[in-house]
């Protein structure tokens, strides 16, 4: 089955990298993890044949470090070299080192990465091969009296965004005229430290939109689409609760955006699996966002509807192969939804809980699958994202993969920290969003309404909770926390609030 | 040992336990004086509680956090538990103390009885908005926290008059320093 690929390196950590290593052993593919100090306890340097340790502990000594991973890449004896996500996934430098070493890199080449990496050149791409943009400028502003001859034409609000940008970084939204030369000299100055690119370009800012991606698989000639995703529950930019299919889109709709992020990709002779990020003003308004070239956290909701195992395909193509199906023979099945679980407290804006994990009881039983790389007495690191495990559900309609959610989280016990699983449950009970008419304003807008599902409780449970309180108080240090140094949880709270998981 | 459990704005339970709780063995215990039987399933962790015709129900924990300050018999605890229906799982964050009667330890948790103010974060204080002697309303703003670039307002927990300001605007203040005592406003006022 595979013909080139013996033994594959991945450089991640944490679930994903659990994730990665599952398909290659079903490939009969020899994987290799890459861990810091901080993580010598994780569940990835376990599960792989073979582990380079990378000294230190922050992700710029190891995951970040190219000279590091350079090293144990060679000394891995690794053919092929699977970024996962996050870190150096979509870091063109990190591709060439790794195609320089004579690895196939489990991804896309030097070349699409650059094009689509770089938010101008992309949507110059697109405009030529007549995918729909946001109404904006032509490429890069340079001054502001273009900017001013551009806002003539699409009127206010617009948003300036730096062409290297990524993240929810370096974006400034302008609602009047007379913000706008600040906003552009602000932005410009964030493009040249944040990126080290100077380069703005403007479009029409679109107000609460829906955020739909198209997953896509290409071989370099040939591509599919699988569908797509609605990640419009979102924090910050930050997603916390996706699904597919979306009740968004009608079916000529559907087949509409997946052939044009198919074209998207084939215009920069895609490989591997991607994500074409479209951004809906209304049912009939999509344009084209920007392409991830990567896999994504999200990317289980896919699997789930079209039964294809997305690692697998990007691993088959990395391999020299040619996809060996047709678009007619991608059938979307139902629904699913993900749930990320993070070590982070809802009802306290989300501030970060990190800890050990003292007890765990993962949710099991039909239609429920958990990707996770935590486990009973695992200590979470500071040092990273606070994301300890997803839960995906699948059912034959939104109701009833939204029912098994609820059911599945009402199974998960997580003691010593506390996580998102609450925010999750007050989600999928919001009437908003079970009647699926929501968008990614959808937090602000119902913040008060989940707050209160959060905090609320029925009053039956009161003397539960009063009896479990006064056995917890009376069972002396009943947990015997073993506390984090109070220095190491500041960090990871004040990392955490700085970068908020721009990755993803 | 009898535990006085409070959950936000709520009349307070008692809860009777026996003085020590021996894991997986039925012990009796009284909520409110009504009679349970109780177990504490240390392999499935969770607690059992069966009436008299030796039903069982299942209250799990999804998870808890204890705290308790030194110097204080009160323990704070954040609280998941599921225990009706098992639909949905109930988030509480409850003060348990030590019930006797007449002790010195009353004051402390009582709503109304008065409350001890302290810093739920490591953080600088911005500004301090009452003095000794002032008379606050429950809910009323205290004092500004400012930690991790954001301004947390520190609400009076409890009526009462202030005493006892340790708070100072520009200090630092770390988690469960004293900030200020609330004292009970007196019967007849």
């Amino acid at each position: 089955m595979i013909k080139n690929i013996k033994r594959v390196l991945i450089a991640n950590r944490g679930e994903i990298a659990v994730r990665i290593i599952r398909t290659l052993r079903e490939l009969g593919i020899e994987s290799v993890a890459i861990y810091s100090d901080a993580d010598a306890q994780s569940a990835h340097r376990k599960l792989a044949d073979y582990a380079v340790n990378l000294k230190g502990r922050s992700s710029a000594e190891t995951y970040l470090n190219m000279d590091v991973l350079k090293a144990a890449i060679e000394n891995s004896g690794a053919d092929a070299v699977h970024p996962g996500y996050g870190f150096l996934s979509e870091d063109s430098n990190f591709c060439q080192m790794v195609t320089d070493l004579g690895c196939k890199f489990i991804g896309p080449s030097v070349a699409s990465m650059n094009v689509m990496g770089n938010k101008v050149s992309a949507k110059t791409l697109m405009k030529k091969h007549k995918v729909p943009t946001v109404p904006g400028s032509e490429g890069e502003i340079t001054s502001i009296e273009e900017l001013k001859t551009l806002t003539k034409n699409i009127g206010f609000p617009i948003i300036l965004k730096a062409a290297a940008g990524g993240g929810g970084r370096g974006m400034r939204e302008v609602y009047e005229e007379s913000q706008l030369q600040e906003a552009f000299e602000a932005c410009s100055r964030e493009a040249v430290s944040y990126f080290g690119n100077g380069s703005v370009f403007a479009e029409r800012l679109i107000q609460n939109p829906r955020h739909i991606e198209i997953q896509v698989l290409c071989d370099g000639k040939n591509g599919v689409h699988l569908f797509e995703r609605d990640c419009s529950v979102q924090r910050r930019h930050q997603k916390l609760l996706e699904e597919a299919p979306s009740k968004f889109l009608s079916e000529a709709k559907r087949s509409e955006l997946g052939e044009l992020a198919v074209k998207a990709a084939l215009a920069v002779n895609y490989e591997g699996v991607g994500t074409v990020e479209f951004i809906c003003e209304s049912a009939e308004n999509t344009y084209f966002m920007e392409m991830n070239t990567r896999i994504q956290v999200e990317h289980p909701v896919t699997e789930m509807i079209t039964g294809m195992d997305l690692v697998r395909e990007q691993v088959l193509v990395a391999d020299g192969q040619k996809l060996g199906f047709q678009q007619e023979d991608i059938i979307c099945r139902g629904w699913s939804f993900e749930a990320r679980i993070n070590a982070e407290d809802p009802t306290k804006d989300f501030m970060p809980s990190p800890g050990k994990i003292e007890s765990l009881n993962l949710p099991q039983g039909p239609f429920v699958r958990v990707d996770t790389h935590i486990y009973e007495g695992y200590q979470i690191p500071s040092e990273y994202d606070s994301m300890i495990a997803k839960v995906i559900t699948w059912g034959p309609t939104r109701e009833l993969a939204m029912d098994r959610l609820k059911r599945a989280l009402s199974e998960l016990e997580i003691g010593g920290i506390t996580t998102t699983a609450r925010f999750h449950e007050a989600v999928v009970s919001n009437e908003c969003f079970r009647s699926g008419n929501f968008d990614t304003d959808f937090i602000v807008k119902e913040a008060e309404n989940l707050q209160g599902t959060m905090e609320s409780w029925s009053p039956e449970s009161e003397r539960d909770a009063a009896l479990v309180s006064a056995a917890l108080a009376q069972t002396p240090r009943a947990s015997e926390r073993e506390d984090l140094h109070p220095q190491s949880r500041k960090t990871w709270e004040q990392k955490a609030i700085a970068e908020s998981h721009n990755y993803y | 040992m009898k535990w006085k459990i409070s959950i936000k704005d709520r009349e307070a339970i008692t809860v009777d336990l026996p003085s020590k709780i021996t894991r997986d063995a039925w012990l009796p215990v009284s909520i409110d004086k009504e009679s349970f039987h109780l177990q504490w399933n240390s392999m499935l962790r969770a607690f059992y509680l069966r009436d008299e015709k030796g039903l069982e129900r299942c209250v799990t924990v999804r998870s808890q956090q204890l705290s308790q300050f030194p110097g204080e018999a009160q323990r704070n605890i954040e609280l998941e538990v599921s225990g009706r229906g098992r639909q949905l799982i109930d988030r509480f964050s409850t003060t348990a103390e030590p019930h006797v009667p007449g002790s010195a330890f009353r004051k402390s948790a009582d709503a109304s009885g008065g409350a001890t103010v302290r810093s739920p974060m490591v953080g600088k204080i911005i500004s301090v908005g009452v003095a000794d002697g002032d008379t606050v309303a429950k809910g009323q703003e205290l004092l500004v926290i400012e930690a991790m670039k954001m301004e947390n307002k520190i609400l009076a927990p409890a009526s009462g008059l202030v005493s006892a300001v340790k708070a100072k605007a520009g200090e630092q203040t770390g988690v469960g320093d004293k900030l200020l005592l609330i004292e009970a406003p007196s019967e007849d006022a």
